[in-house]
């Protein structure tokens, strides 16, 4: 069975340009443009792997990683931080906040798929 | 002995001697002066109170009289002189006249004149200036001297602050690191210390303030004190804040589509990418996105052209043609209508950059407005015309209506909507350029209206 990824950005075009990299690597993609999408997804799944926007056109993706620290059915899906902020500051923050992993934006395909292989077979 | 203009007296001031010094700054030769009086080389006013009687009486009960005055040559003219008389004794002690050595100082006295006047108009030169606050410091740091650039940019007057330790413009910070008096350590070991910090005004407001205070020596090498120049940089400062906040954003602006083309272009790579089934939404992606970098850079340089000034030259244009060719690069999404009714005025305007100005009017009006869309002209005054763009969509809320036309400044309610954040800005510079304004006022149902003011041609 392939593992599940929710992505969580408002871009359509990263979404759909994430969900072709991760399905042609053989993962299950699901997609959420905000924070709203992303709770009703997790409040029905048990994804794999979260990757999360920090900044979303309906709140900020911070949220998103707090519920799913703080709720125990969800606690342990390792989420990757997916943003084009990139000071020291921000990527400690999401870290010390319960993210496994943080790639940058822009990133290369390998950048993306070596963070999601490693964390969603990590937990 | 040229300098210096050496004779004898006899004991009443008749003259005995006379050297080639005193011919040259006398104007006498020998034989036309010996015999004569010494008073003749003194000026009317001092002969009144017989100046040269006198100075011969002080040099005898003083053994020597010095004296700096006004003497008169053989010519007429007048020489400043520094003269000393000393009385000459015979070996019994009986007077035998006096020596009198005079010497010519109005070169001296031209320069310490120059010099006075030059130290007179430098310091009501300083005193005057109001872009840079120039004052002096004693040597433990408390105000001497205060101009009108301090007045300007500190806030005191000279009656206030002089007598006060500079201590007084330090924020509070800067005094418990002992701030004010390391500077003055520093600048006395260096000669001279510059600071670039907040400095406080009399009314207890901040200003970024460039500070360069130098040690001031006398000519025996004693430390007299501290000159210190205070710029006040804030608006600097401010703008270039600005620019590297708009440098960050325009960068963060690049970042999605970038992401979007270097995540695509290396996933395509893949000889089997061609085979799934989404192959071409995938190519309409990177392509939409190299679009967006396309469209964001000529922002940037329209953006950059608004903030360099420059302009273009103004012709007459005819604002129903400009609106309809706007219509037509830009027709209206299904469902949208647009009703225009713009008179044939013609405004003063580039026609490019009013096209870019309604077509971006339009393109927003498409993305965030209503379904029903407004473009009316009206001429105003006899030299006024004023386009309105309307819709009946949500509007602007009020915070954001206030910023809007700054540069990426977005509603969140649009975050999703694609576009730069640079198209109201772009617009407000080229409305401005036309030397016209333009500015946003809600529509009577809550939508969004702009009303642009043109100035208009001479179709009249």
């Amino acid at each position: 069975m392939s593992s599940r990824v929710l992505i969580v950005d408002d871009e359509p075009d990263i979404l759909f340009m994430i969900k072709v990299i991760l399905r042609s690597e053989g993962y299950e993609v699901v997609a959420a443009s905000g924070v709203a999408e992303a709770r009703a997804q997790l409040s029905e799944d048990n994804p794999d792997l979260v990757l999360l926007d920090l900044r979303l056109a309906d709140g900020e993706g911070w949220d998103v990683l707090r519920d799913l620290r703080e709720d125990g059915r969800l606690e342990r899906v390792p989420v990757v931080i997916l943003s084009a902020h990139a000071s020291p500051g921000t990527i400690q923050r999401a870290l010390s906040e319960g993210a496994a992993g943080y790639v940058t934006k822009p990133f290369v395909t390998s950048e993306l798929v070596g963070a999601v292989r490693e964390h969603a077979y990590g937990n | 002995m040229l300098d210096y203009a050496i004779f004898l007296l006899d004991e009443s001031g008749h003259i005995l001697s006379w050297n080639a010094g005193a011919q040259r700054i006398k104007g006498y030769k020998p034989q036309e002066i010996i015999g004569k009086h010494f008073s003749i080389f003194y000026p009317e006013e001092d002969l009144a109170w017989d100046k040269p009687g006198r100075e011969l009486k002080t040099a005898l009960q003083e053994g020597r009289v010095e004296d700096e005055g006004w003497r008169v040559r053989k010519d007429g003219s007048r020489f400043w002189a520094s003269v000393v008389i000393t009385p000459l004794y015979e070996a019994d002690g009986r007077l035998r006249g006096f020596g009198k050595v005079t010497r010519d100082l109005s070169e001296r006295r031209l320069a310490e004149e120059h010099l006075r006047r030059s130290e007179e108009e430098f310091r009501m030169l300083v005193s005057h200036v109001t872009d840079y606050a120039i004052f002096m410091l004693d040597a433990r740091g408390y105000v001497q001297t205060w101009n009108a650039g301090a007045q300007r940019i500190k806030g005191w007057t000279a009656d206030e602050i002089i007598g006060k330790h500079f201590s007084t413009f330090y924020t509070q910070e800067d005094l418990d690191a002992q701030k004010p008096e390391r500077e003055l350590e520093m600048a006395k070991t260096a000669g001279r210390v510059e600071d670039e910090a907040w400095r406080v005004r009399k009314d207890g407001s901040l200003f970024w303030a460039n500070v360069v205070i130098t040690a001031v020596y006398d000519d025996d090498g004693h430390l007299q004190g501290f000159a210190k120049i205070t710029r006040d940089l804030t608006d600097r400062r401010n703008a270039e804040l600005a620019k590297d906040r708009f440098i960050a954003n325009a960068a963060h602006e690049l970042r999605t589509p970038l992401s979007v083309v270097i995540g695509l272009s290396s996933h395509l790579r893949n000889p089997k990418a061609v085979e799934d089934p989404e192959f071409p939404e995938q190519i309409d992606a990177l392509a939409r996105q190299a679009i967006r970098m396309r469209t964001l850079v000529n922002n940037l340089l329209d953006l950059t052209q608004i903030v360099q000034g420059k302009t273009r030259p103004l012709s007459e244009v005819r604002l129903d043609d400009a609106v309809e060719r706007a219509m037509l690069t830009l027709p209206p999404p299904d469902g949208t209508s647009v009703d225009t009714a713009i008179g044939p005025e013609t405004v003063r305007a580039d026609p490019g950059r009013l096209d870019q100005v309604i077509t971006n009017l339009l393109s927003n009006a498409y993305r965030y407005g209503g379904k029903r869309i407004t473009l009316r002209s009206e001429a105003r005054a006899p030299d006024l015309v004023v386009l309105e763009v309307a819709d009946d969509g949500p509007g602007v809320s009020s915070e954001l209506a206030t910023v809007l036309f700054e540069p990426f400044k977005r509603g969140a309610e649009t975050q999703a909507i694609e576009g730069s954040g640079l198209g109201l800005a772009i617009v407000k510079g080229f409305v401005e350029s036309f030397q016209g304004r333009i500015d946003y006022a809600p529509a009577d149902g809550g939508g969004a209206r702009f009303l642009i003011y043109f100035k208009r041609g001479e179709d009249r």
